[in-house]
């Protein structure tokens, strides 16, 4: 009997041959932890480096007055570009910050009410010792857990970590699209290569991606076979050429690209075809028409509810986004921009949060079995520079919530001086003398443990769990 | 059915591609420089089978030398590269990958900043300073609409070509002909256009692979008058530009 070798058989085939390899270090029973279906996770970047006073780590405005000191929150100056900071201080009796009830959690001026109203989903780090201050660095070592090397990524995006896991799961789903990338870098360092991120600009180029091709060149179905066919064939140039996995990732992604070419996506993400679907979307974010929004939110909170679409309809297992840009103010934006920007990217993170909440999910919900990880490059620095803006700082903060992750929960602290990193208690969270620093490479491997994933991939920093961040 | 372990799997599945590259070794002549074989009595000159006391036992097969570190078009190499293979439309335009899909294209072109090229990789050098040049599904989807709406206009504007000097498409055949010889004629001049590289001399299987693009394409549409092109010759001719368009014969050098 002829047995006959298709290109994307034998490609396919040396691929999975490398997966099983590669899961070779992992433990079976984390790998299947997670339950009938696999874990998601949802890594959210605002880019350019927040400032943490006026989210994540406030400092009181009538404590910290004077303009050339270390610790300088200027809330009053940063209204200039957000007013609603002026209401914020009104609430809060001068000092911008808020407290929620139940957890005590801070959370400063620009956090929007929407999201500090779930405070208790929140698990808040603050103190990451980020080691660098280097946009491309900081951004990249969250977006691996991995120290890059020089400037260029170490390891695999967390996105692709999760969508690679999700291969082995048990439930053997096999979304279009595992890995879904809007606005971000991604990367996949050796493994299987139908995993890796499918990148667009944003979420206005869904569209392309999974909407069908157009009627009007179509094939008939015998000439499309016949081309198929024609693809399915392994040449011994295109082997020569697969030093770099090139071919074989052209060839694991003929089929997802056959099905986004299919259209039959489509009507999971056509939010203009279906309005009860863009109002049901809308609801999480607090907005009853899309067209009304300026171009900072449609973007960002379009972003965000594509996001929700990828996976609600089972699309993808990971979704990287990023919901804001151009954070990067060291001049006097900070003042007009940085706190309107925050205020919208955190918006977003409480819509998609709110979404995820009250999605079902089987006998839960979707938040039950996603991870919601929020950071930036870093954090910019507790003093006003003499141009009026903020520089870069080591001490960042960031956020996380959904499966496993323990709500309404602080871990770590700055210093009332410099706000510097305080070394912590991992057990507890709270600071102590003779403790660790938080790193990013300490969250990606708790966040991979609270999915039920492996990291003996976080292997050239001594990743370290923070069991605090962890439900008992 | 018989399980092997992950020790054992590697082991074959890592025999298996030396036996394939070692075959692909031999470059000199003829058909074995395409497919592959399955057969593991095709070991090539790198591997070998020796007899030694304890039975028979695989010598093992170096790695592969030939393989070399291939790279995915980027977008401006797309961007230029697309109007030179699909030469001008009948007006002396070039064809590309333009807004206003169809027939009749018109607008941006589809790699240009503002289309998709940042969504195929294309850096802004402002948040993205390097080329994401990853074939991944969206790339692949996008590749197969280019090239059905290029290939749909390249088939069009030789069809309306007065001077039939002047066909891309067409170049060494006629608009009527399905003579074998003038379509593997055909065939192997649109090979050098749109890989750069001469197909083999004597039968070359991937002329073959195309042949009978053609001819399936063409039987079809005789049948079938909902084709795209206006007649059989030129859907064959079509298809087999997508196919070519398609490949990573084309995407990846």
């Amino acid at each position: 009997m002829p047995h006959h070798i298709s290109r994307r058989n034998l490609l396919g085939g040396l691929g999975a041959a490398a997966g099983v390899l590669s899961l070779g270090g992992l433990s079976l029973r984390q790998t299947m932890a997670a339950g009938d279906k696999p874990p998601l996770v949802v890594q959210i970047t605002f880019s350019g480096g927040w400032d943490t006073l006026l989210t994540l780590d406030p400092r009181s405005n009538l404590d910290f007055t004077d303009p050339d000191g270390k610790i300088y929150p200027a809330y009053d100056l940063a209204a200039n570009g957000d007013p609603l900071i002026l209401d914020a201080l009104a609430n809060t009796n001068g000092t911008g910050v808020f407290t929620d009830g139940p957890s005590g959690m801070t959370l400063g001026p620009s956090m929007p009410a929407s999201l500090r109203a779930m405070a208790s989903d929140l698990c808040l780090v603050r103190g990451v010792d980020m080691g660098t201050l280097t946009h491309a660095v900081g951004k990249r070592y969250f977006l691996t857990g991995k120290f890059p090397r020089g400037l260029s990524a170490n390891g695999s995006s967390l996105g692709t970590r999760v969508a690679y896991e999700g291969l082995a799961h048990e439930s053997r789903m096999s979304p279009a699209i595992p890995n879904l990338v809007i606005g971000m870098e991604t990367y996949n360092e050796g493994l299987d290569a139908s995993i890796s991120g499918v990148s667009i600009s944003d979420f206005e180029d869904m569209e392309d991606l999974v909407n069908a091709l157009r009627p009007e060149t179509l094939l008939a179905p015998g000439a499309a076979e016949a081309v198929e066919a024609y693809l399915d064939r392994v040449t011994c140039g295109e082997l020569r050429a697969d030093g770099s996995k090139k071919v074989t990732t052209f060839e694991a992604s003929r089929a997802s690209a056959a099905v986004l070419s299919s259209g039959a996506l489509w009507s999971s993400f056509d939010l203009e075809g279906n309005p009860d679907l863009l109002t049901g979307l809308l609801s999480h974010f607090g907005v009853a028409d899309f067209a009304s929004l300026d171009s900072q939110r449609k973007k960002s909170y379009g972003a965000a509810m594509l996001a929700c679409q990828a996976l609600a309809s089972g699309t993808s297992h990971a979704v990287s986004l990023e919901v804001v840009d151009g954070l990067d103010t060291h001049d006097e934006e900070w003042q007009s921009e940085h706190s309107a920007s925050l205020r919208v990217g955190f918006e977003a993170v409480a819509g998609l949060l709110s979404f995820l909440k009250n999605t079902p999910d089987g006998s839960g919900v979707l938040l039950d079995r996603t991870v919601v990880l929020v950071t930036s490059d870093f954090a910019r620095g507790p003093e006003l520079n003499p141009r009026g803006g903020r520089d870069h700082h080591l001490a960042s903060s960031c956020l996380v919530a959904g499966m496993n992750i323990q709500g309404g929960k602080v871990i770590g602290a700055t210093t009332n001086d410099t706000m510097a990193s305080m070394p912590i208690d991992p057990r507890s969270g709270a600071p102590s003398e003779g403790g660790v620093l938080i790193r990013p490479t300490d969250i990606h491997a708790t966040v991979l443990e609270a999915m039920g994933l492996g990291w003996d991939h976080l292997s050239n920093q001594t990743p370290l769990l923070i069991p605090a961040m962890l439900k008992a | 059915m018989r399980f092997v372990d992950s020790r054992h799997a590697t082991s074959l599945c890592s025999l298996a591609l030396a036996l394939l590259l070692a075959g692909c070794g031999t470059t000199t002549t003829g058909a074995e420089d395409e497919g592959v074989a399955s057969d593991s009595s095709t070991t090539g000159d790198d591997g070998a089978t020796e007899e030694t006391e304890e039975g028979p036992s695989i010598t093992p097969t170096p790695p592969p030398t030939k393989s070399r570190v291939g790279k995915r078009m980027t977008v401006a190499q797309l961007r230029a590269s697309i109007p030179v293979i699909a030469g001008p439309d009948e007006d002396g335009f070039p064809i590309t990958w333009r807004a206003n899909a169809g027939t009749n294209p018109s607008g941006t072109e589809m790699f240009a900043d503002n289309k998709l090229g940042p969504a195929l990789g294309d850096p802004n050098y402002i948040e993205r300073v390097e080329e994401a040049a990853i074939p991944n599904a969206l790339y692949v989807k996008l590749m197969d609409d280019m090239a059905r709406q290029v290939c749909t206009n390249m088939a069009e504007a030789d069809r309306k070509r007065i001077d039939s000097d002047a066909r891309v498409l067409l170049r060494d055949t006629t608009l009527e002909s399905v003579e074998p010889a003038d379509i593997e004629a055909n065939l192997r001049y649109l090979h050098l256009r749109f890989f750069g590289e001469r197909s083999r001399a004597g039968e070359d299987p991937t002329i073959d692979a195309l042949k009978s693009v053609f001819f399936t394409a063409h039987d079809e549409a005789v049948t079938n008058d909902d084709q795209v092109a206006q007649t059989p010759v030129l859907e064959g001719w079509r298809v087999v530009c997508i196919a070519m368009l398609k490949s990573p014969e084309f995407h990846i050098y």
